[in-house]
């Protein structure tokens, strides 16, 4: 028994199993909820030192695993970012007991998280930009169901997933030679480029962002949200297994000034652009692009402790994702991607006044409202930022007055009840919406009035990282 | 420990008249609750007055290396004029209800007016920006629904959305405020607002008082009967002048540009306000404008570094106010009531506002100060105008009725006096009384060139015989459009639009078939832009 056997094999082999219940959604989406909560559970609360003591013997589990001459391997320290994937996958097969976005949902949710897993532990881990491609491959059936045109975002999203699978591949390629070369070599310097556009390509950053709102205006927004968690979460911290075994790389002296600026680049560019949106579905992207900028930044405010805040706002992030989207789903439920316009937003606080509540409710905690999850951990980023360098702040300042500006668009649309003399008449949510919502609604509160509830948990993601933060 | 004890008492009242009206409803026993209730939170912080100050530790942000906030909440000089006079308010405000005590809603309006105090209360008492941020965002959030409930024309958004939009604006300039702070004194409390820090918390306070920049409340709503309404309109701004009382003296000591811009515009808020609040159509409409008037007040005590008597501006807005507002119905026999609120607003010598004027006017004699007495004797004026305009003999009222309707104004009253007596060290002061002389002088100039002039013509017909009449209408209009900030809120809605219009090309551009290539071009962009020492 091994670590990689239980949370990438195991669930591999488990979701080749649901094939054959996959005409049935319900025990699809019950069975796939079930599994992944419990291999959520055991990745919390397994010893980290992966050992066991029973009465009369001492049970050790292997933390890694030879496939195909190379080897994965999950230590104990890795195990709260494999709970958090499984958690993320757990929450959205939950909801897909509501709105089944497709057939292979729940099918393909499990494997893609497994192979996220196996991406942040195989060795040597240059080879995970393969096991990357693989994942883009195996959402396309989720982003473009049978029977339905594939748009154009799925491709440019495989297109760019692609083009940056060899230039990670060429960087380990040039790694070779230059393992012992001072900082100065023009090598370093071309790796590092390979290196940070391959990333750039992968979590959409600026200006290959356009993939991201292209898949969130057609795609349906819980499978969206799902690819989109998954792939934001496990890039960020992939990012740092390069920050941290490549002392080249963190040597650099614009490595880290240079995710900053890109960082909030990225923040300012996805809030303006937030606000002039005509779509939610496609807000929704730039809401995700908004939330990556955050992601740079912390990780380029690294040296000053930034680490800890990315950490910690995952968790809070993927609610917030959740709220939307769920919403959003219950709007496009039956009706397809055009229910997601502005146009047939109008008078939703009186029609669906819970689905309205949570995309604002949403839309504020990305904004690091108060009393909501993400702001404590936001303020302190805008603190460090600030002691960093405070002109950085200006851009943050831009990101944050864009998303005020497109929260206030909603709200003045959700406001309005009448169009053409018609009344608005409210519609009846399903009991197992509200129920979730309540559930999202309720751990939200509690984790922005508390900062110990569950957050510093997430500080443990950093333990594999020693050359990059100290845990306080 | 006293002081969550209060606020919880006021929250657990609430949380039975609920309960208990949906249960087995009675109105008696739901009014009771509440009175009950509120007479002991107002006892309560008469009690405390003798302890001052307080503070009352919230548990900590975890884990302590990484957060700097320690949430807790204060009771000082500063803010306990502000607590007693929003707690009295709340007690006013159940007390005079009982002439409405046969309107089925009541019990609810009775428990939210209580909720409201409470959480207001939280507000006004946060120690530190952080238990503040989360009192604002909570205030909010009741009253955007409330203004959502209550609004008139449904096919717009009647303004809400600017409110809210101003209201979080004000959230984040708070936050920036903090931020700002902490580079220079982490986990400071609001006792300690930072010099750096305080502009920011100036602009926070403005912007929710709709002082800086102007900015009207949205008045597309209907007109409760109910005094929570009016509970609701009073009790949020109590937090934002709570937080102006306390900020720090030197706000703008090397920008002195902006701090002349910042007295022009404040007083000149303060004199449209003045003006709008004398000619308005009713009380109620000229609510907003009441509230703006002496807010700005108080900013200006704030900007002239004398941020503690600004708690005298704002203590008469509240209770002076409510005595005005809360007279409903109005009934003629008991018309010196309302009078005697204006003992709070008057600035007489050894009056809760003689102290005001040290805030409001330094040593040197500008066009500002010129805006502010008159701003003062234009208050007054409309105090007058409203007391007067009374006439109505209210009959049938219930016999408790008859006793708690006048005690209710009478409290408010009585506080007044209290607070002017010995709300803190040194609030009983004869102020600068040649300029209260001045703005008694203006004010019965007013009132007499009114009476002379309703002497000769019909009441209505007294404005519009006035000599230039219709250029002194043209420009109170042309001045109203101007600081209405339409304009403004205009040309930015259309600089937003032109905006979208160019995102939407660049949309159109990175979504179409050269999307990729467009990608790369912006990349070449900017890597060019970087190699060449731009920074952004």
């Amino acid at each position: 028994m091994s670590t990689p056997l239980i949370w990438i094999i195991f669930p591999l082999a488990f979701a080749l199993l649901l094939i054959i219940t996959r005409k049935k959604p319900m025990l699809s989406g019950i069975l796939a909820s079930a599994f992944s909560l419990l291999l959520a559970l055991a990745a919390l609360l397994f010893p980290r030192d992966l050992s066991f003591l029973l009465p009369d013997q001492r049970l050790e589990i292997a933390s890694s695993l030879e496939l195909f001459g190379r080897s994965l391997e999950i230590t104990g320290e890795r195990l709260t970012m494999v709970g958090l994937l499984y958690g993320i996958v757990f929450l959205w097969n939950l909801g897909s007991l509501l709105y089944r976005p497709s057939l292979w949902f729940n099918i393909l949710s499990i494997s893609i998280t497994a192979l996220w897993v196996a991406t942040l532990s195989v060795n040597p881990f240059l080879y995970a930009a393969v096991l990357i491609e693989l994942i883009a491959l195996l959402s396309v059936p989720l982003l473009s169901p049978r029977g339905v045109r594939t748009e154009q975002g799925v491709l440019r999203y495989l297109v760019f997933q692609t083009v940056a699978l060899p230039l990670i591949l060429l960087t380990g390629w040039m790694l070779s030679g230059i393992g012992s070369a001072p900082s100065a070599n023009p090598l370093i310097v071309r790796s590092a480029m390979l290196v940070l556009l391959g990333f750039a390509l992968w979590i959409g950053a600026f200006p290959f962002h356009s993939w991201i709102p292209m898949i969130s205006e057609k795609s349906h927004p819980w499978v969206v949200s799902l690819l989109l968690a998954l792939t934001q979460s496990a890039l960020s911290v992939f990012l740092l297994h390069f920050l941290d075994q490549y002392a080249w790389l963190r040597n650099l002296p614009v490595t880290f000034s240079g995710l900053r600026w890109i960082g909030v680049i990225m923040i300012a560019i996805a809030g303006l652009l937030s606000a002039v949106q005509i779509n939610l579905g496609k807000n929704f992207g730039y809401l995700v692009l908004y939330e990556t900028g955050y992601s740079l930044l912390a990780i380029g405010l690294a040296q000053t402790g930034g680490l800890n805040y990315l950490a910690m706002l995952f968790f809070p992030r993927v609610l917030s994702y959740a709220i939307i989207s769920l919403a959003l789903s219950a709007l496009w439920q039956n009706k397809g991607a055009h229910a997601l316009d502005y146009k047939f937003q109008e008078g939703l606080f009186k029609s669906r006044p819970l689905v309205s509540a949570g995309i604002l409710i949403g839309f504020f905690s990305l904004l690091g409202l108060p009393l909501l999850p993400i702001f404590p951990h936001k303020q302190m980023l805008w603190l460090l930022t600030a002691q960093t360098n405070p002109r950085l702040l200006v851009w943050v300042l831009v990101g944050s007055l864009g998303l005020l500006m497109s929260t206030a668009r909603l709200m003045r649309l959700f406001a309005r009840e009448q169009t053409a003399g018609a009344a608005v008449q409210p519609v009846r949510e399903k009991t197992g919406f509200i129920v979730l919502m309540l559930i999202i609604l309720l751990l939200m509160a509690v984790m922005g009035t508390s900062t110990q509830f569950l957050s510093p948990r997430f500080l443990e993601i950093l333990a594999p990282f020693t050359q990059l933060v100290p845990i306080p | 420990m006293v002081i969550p004890l209060l606020i919880l008492l006021l929250l657990a009242a609430s949380a039975v008249i609920t309960v208990s009206h949906a249960v087995k409803p009675k109105v008696s026993r739901a009014w009771m609750i509440a009175l009950i209730s509120a007479l002991v939170a107002w006892l309560g912080f008469f009690v405390l007055r003798l302890y001052l100050p307080l503070s009352f530790a919230l548990p900590p942000w975890k884990p302590d290396a990484l957060f700097i906030s320690a949430p807790s909440l204060e009771l000082n000089y500063q803010n306990w004029p502000y607590a007693v006079s929003l707690v009295t308010l709340c007690t006013a405000v159940i007390l005079t209800d009982s002439t409405r005590s046969f309107l089925p809603s009541s019990p609810n309006a009775w428990a939210s007016a209580i909720a409201i105090t409470a959480v207001n209360l939280i507000g006004l008492l946060a120690g530190d920006p952080v238990t503040l941020m989360f009192a604002w965002v909570v205030i909010d959030t009741i009253e955007f629904v409330h203004l959502y409930q209550t609004r008139l024309d449904r096919s717009s958004d009647a303004g809400l959305a600017a409110f809210m939009s101003i209201r979080i604006l004000s959230v984040i300039a708070l936050a920036a405020g903090t931020v700002t702070g902490w580079l220079s004194m982490p986990a400071f409390g609001m006792a300690q607002i930072p010099q750096k820090a305080g502009i920011y918390f100036l602009l926070a306070a403005g912007l929710r008082l709709g002082v800086l920049p102007l900015n009207l409340p949205v008045q597309n709503s209907r007109d409760s009967k109910h005094g929570s309404a009016l509970l609701i309109r009073l009790a949020p701004v109590a937090s934002s002048l709570a937080l102006i009382a306390n900020l720090p003296p030197g706000l703008l000591a090397s920008q002195t540009t902006l701090h002349t811009i910042l007295m022009v515009l404040t007083a000149t808020a303060a004199l449209y306000a003045s003006a709008m609040w004398l000619s308005g159509k009713s009380q109620r409409k000229a609510l907003p404008y009441w509230i703006i008037a002496l807010a700005s007040f108080t900013i200006t005590c704030a900007l002239n570094d004398r941020a503690e008597t600004s708690r005298v501006w704002g203590v008469a807005l509240l209770l002076s106010g409510g005595v005005l507002f809360l007279f409903d119905p109005p009934i003629r026999r008991i018309r010196f009531l309302p009078l005697l609120g204006l003992i709070g607003i008057s600035a007489l010598p050894f009056t809760l506002s003689a102290g005001g004027w040290d805030g409001l006017l330094t040593g040197k004699f500008t066009l500002s100060a010129v805006f502010l007495l008159l701003s003062h004797a234009l208050l007054l004026l409309g105090f007058l105008r409203y007391s007067f305009e009374i006439s109505r003999t209210v009959t049938g009222l219930e016999k408790h009725a008859r006793i708690t309707y006048p005690l209710g104004l009478i409290l408010i009253v009585q506080t007044i006096i209290i607070i002017g007596l010995a709300g803190w060290p040194g609030v009983l002061t004869a102020g600068k009384w040649w300029a209260s002389l001045v703005s008694l002088a203006l004010t019965g100039l007013g009132a007499g060139l009114y009476l002379k002039l309703a002497a000769k013509l019909p009441l209505a017909s007294v404005a519009a015989n006035l000599p230039l009449y219709r250029f002194w209408t043209l420009l109170l209009k042309s001045f109203q459009q101007f600081l209405s900030l339409q304009w403004l809120y205009k040309a930015l809605a259309w600089l937003m639009g032109q905006f979208g219009a160019l995102a939407a090309l660049l949309n159109r551009v990175l979504d179409g078939e050269g999307g990729i290539l467009w990608s790369l071009v912006f990349l070449a962009v900017l890597i060019t832009l970087f190699l060449s020492g731009v920074k952004p």
